[in-house]
């Protein structure tokens, strides 16, 4: 013993203040026998294995239990089970396995332990071990006070730490078992435990050398649940795999649930989808065919109110879209972009009807509505553009107008003769100017054919794979295309305008009816598909 | 001649080591021995442990006689709570060494009896496994064979369903 003088001298104290050494890592060049690719636990006896193995924790310690045949006999060692159940002694229950029941099924049905819980799983539909995450070591389990079952007891004083089996306690437990199952046939209960390979593959797995695999050889089958009683280990594991089974059931519920709501979401959007464009399917047919009635001067109603279907029709889709910037906020960009668009076509609508219906005399009008066509379309690209591509105004502005004019210019040229007929028309019907029909519907005529030819030059270009400037989708093809049609269309109008000849409005816009019904009808098509494929897999994902 | 208070170790390999007495004592091993030893001037043969080893083990020691940790103290540790993560910086820097020498650490420690040095040795090989997060990990790790058949394997895999799942 050290007095009290020697121990404070004056280095000892100074170590003290000064920080601690850090040990020097040893220069010593490796010695060279010392190989790297070689298992060292081979050199550790079983006891040091132990104290390793004494740090671990459930988890660990069942994936040490499948790395190979000495760290499974190691881990098999009921002094660590014996730990883990008395540490988590709240959640893993000794006593909840009915041992009677579990040997009738295992050795009736041959059964193993993951599928008898799963049969008893099914009998308790619901477990109150849901939602646990065994993760590292059970610590989660702890905060769920309900789950508190009893357990341990008296029993726990039954087993030892050091061996695996009490031997004593099981002969007294053999006794019972005998007279209680005096109808079974024991050779038979021992092929059948035999022909388990779950026990074969617990008990065969550690090195023959080992006592604790002996002890488990020499118990007579009948007794296996009672050995399976004595060991820890497999109480645990018993226990753990329920836990397993139960939060396995758990996530599977988890993922139906979202997968239903997924589809109902789904399911939701396609009809929010399909009924806005249902409204315009059907409300566009109905103006046309009113349209062509009234301009056969078969019908005396105001353009404004012969045009309720269209009303309705849009009135509808500006509420869906406003639903879906409340509900979803302007995370997309379609909607705030369409928003604008079709706000425009209201306002144009509302003003020409105004102009058609009650004020025929205002000058000036279709350039203006042409004008907030042009604007809200612009609008419609920037927005877009802005949301797709994240850009900074500036830049987008400047790639806008360098990419988008260029590459669309042939849209422009098709919307500078929309402007320019519409110009003529006012021009000749408001300050009475002399112009005859043709110059006025000639602009008109070069434009749609320009778009015309433009889409169909694209069209030859990919079909021979050769890289265009634009991004031609379907959509934007058929639109395209579309200029065709209006051709037709307005060479028709110009034909009875200038009277040569004299058919019905409807034989002159048959151009465009026809079109448009193809339109609707793969439309329809389209639509009963998507929701019969949404039901077939909903049926499958179910 | 060994200075006053020191004794002389000498390790398998022939290296000798001269050592406090007290220092040398933390030794469970060599403590017993040097109260069977009446002559203090004889070496100790230290003779299943490397002299780079014994070398390791010993600035251990003087480091842990110099430093006495508080933990060991006041120890009223509880029997089922296992810590890993208590290690102290020092001696996590001590045993931050290739796997060959960690082993040898663990088998002179426990050859020498010096429990302090064996439970940390003990807790960063745990660790080493901790980090592991499938069998297969730790087998690649600790360049362990698989020694099971097939069958076994698959019967034992079915059994742990529970601590397979984790990914």
């Amino acid at each position: 013993m050290r007095s009290l003088v020697e121990h404070v001298n004056r280095e000892e104290v100074f170590s003290l203040i000064q920080p601690q050494p850090q040990p020097q890592p040893n220069k010593k060049k490796e010695i060279a026998f010392r190989k790297t690719d070689r298992n060292y636990f081979e050199y550790l006896p079983d006891e040091l294995l132990l104290n390793i193995f004494s740090n671990l924790k459930p988890l660990h310690l069942g994936y040490c239990f499948l790395v190979n045949r000495q760290f499974s006999a190691v881990s098999n060692d009921s002094s660590l089970w014996y730990s883990i159940l008395k540490k988590n002694q709240k959640y893993l229950d000794f006593q909840e396995i009915e041992i009677n029941e579990f040997n009738s099924i295992i050795t009736k049905k041959k059964l193993g332990l993951v599928e008898f819980f799963r049969k008893q799983k099914k009998a308790k539909k619901k477990d109150p071990l849901y939602n646990l995450d065994l993760g590292d070591g059970l610590t989660d389990l702890e905060t769920e006070d309900h789950l508190i079952i009893p357990a341990l007891g008296d029993r726990s004083t039954g087993y030892s730490l050091n061996n695996n089996l009490d031997l004593r306690n099981n002969q007294t437990h053999k006794k019972k078992n005998k007279t209680k199952n005096k109808s079974k046939n024991k050779n038979k209960n021992q092929n059948l435990n035999k022909n388990n390979g779950l026990y074969d593959g617990l008990f065969n797995s550690s090195d023959e050398e080992d006592h604790v695999a002996n002890n488990y050889k020499e118990i007579d089958p009948i007794n296996l649940p009672y050995l399976i009683q004595n060991n820890p280990r497999i109480v645990a594991v018993m226990q753990l795999n329920k836990l397993y089974e139960a939060r396995e059931l758990a996530k599977q519920e988890a993922i139906l649930k979202e997968k239903r709501k997924n589809i109902t979401t789904t399911k939701k959007k396609i009809f929010n989808f399909y009924t806005s464009w249902f409204f315009f399917t059907i409300s566009c047919p109905l103006t046309v065919a009113t349209s062509v009635v009234k301009l056969d001067g078969m019908l005396s109603l105001k353009w404004s109110f012969l045009l309720i279907p269209l009303w309705i029709s849009l009135i509808f889709l500006i509420i869906r879209i406003f639903m879906s910037v409340l509900s979803i906020g302007f995370r997309e960009p379609f909607y705030e972009a369409s928003l604008i668009i079709i706000l425009s076509v209201v306002a144009i609508l509302i003003l020409l009807f105004v102009k058609l219906d009650w004020y025929p005399k205002i000058l000036y009008l279709y350039p203006f509505l042409i004008l907030i066509f042009i604007i809200g379309a612009i609008l419609y690209y920037i927005i877009q553009d802005h949301k797709e591509r994240k850009k900074s105004s500036l830049d987008l502005l400047s790639d806008y107008f360098l990419l988008h004019y260029l590459v669309y210019f042939y849209v422009l040229i098709f919307l500078f003769a929309v402007v320019s007929f519409f110009l003529l028309i006012v021009l000749k019907s408001d300050l009475k100017i002399k112009i005859s029909l043709h110059q006025i519907f000639l602009p008109l005529f070069i434009g749609e054919l320009v778009i015309f030819a433009v889409t169909i030059i694209f069209t030859i270009l990919k079909i021979f794979n050769v890289t265009i400037p634009i991004n031609m989708n379907r959509l934007s093809w058929l639109f395209s295309l579309i200029g065709l049609p209006f051709f037709i269309l307005s060479l028709l109008i110009y034909l009875k305008l200038s009277k040569y000849f004299n058919y019905s409005w409807f034989i002159i816009l048959l151009p465009l009816i026809i079109p448009a019904s193809i339109v609707e009808l793969v439309f329809f098509f389209r639509f009963f598909l998507r929701i019969k494929e949404k039901c077939c897999i909903n049926k499958d994902n179910i | 001649m060994t200075e006053l208070g020191k004794i002389k170790l000498v390790s398998s390999d022939s290296q000798e080591f001269e050592v406090d007495r007290e220092v040398a004592a933390m030794s469970q091993t060599i403590k017993n021995l040097l109260e069977a030893i009446e002559d203090e001037n004889t070496a100790i043969p230290i003779e299943n442990v490397k002299g780079e080893i014994l070398e390791r083990v010993i600035h251990y020691c003087e480091h842990h006689y110099n430093h006495p940790s508080p933990k060991n103290l006041t120890e009223n540790e509880n029997e089922y709570e296992r810590r890993t993560d208590d290690i102290e910086p020092w001696d996590q820097t001590f045993c931050n060494v290739e796997q060959p020498i960690l082993f040898e650490l663990i088998l002179a420690a426990n050859y020498l009896d010096i429990k302090p040095l064996l439970d940390v040795c003990c807790k960063t090989v745990a660790n080493l496994i901790k980090e592991c997060r499938s069998p297969e990990e730790i087998r690649k790790r600790f360049k362990i064979k698989n020694d099971f058949t097939k069958e076994e394997e698959e019967e034992i895999r079915k059994e742990n369903a529970w601590c397979l799942d984790e990914k």
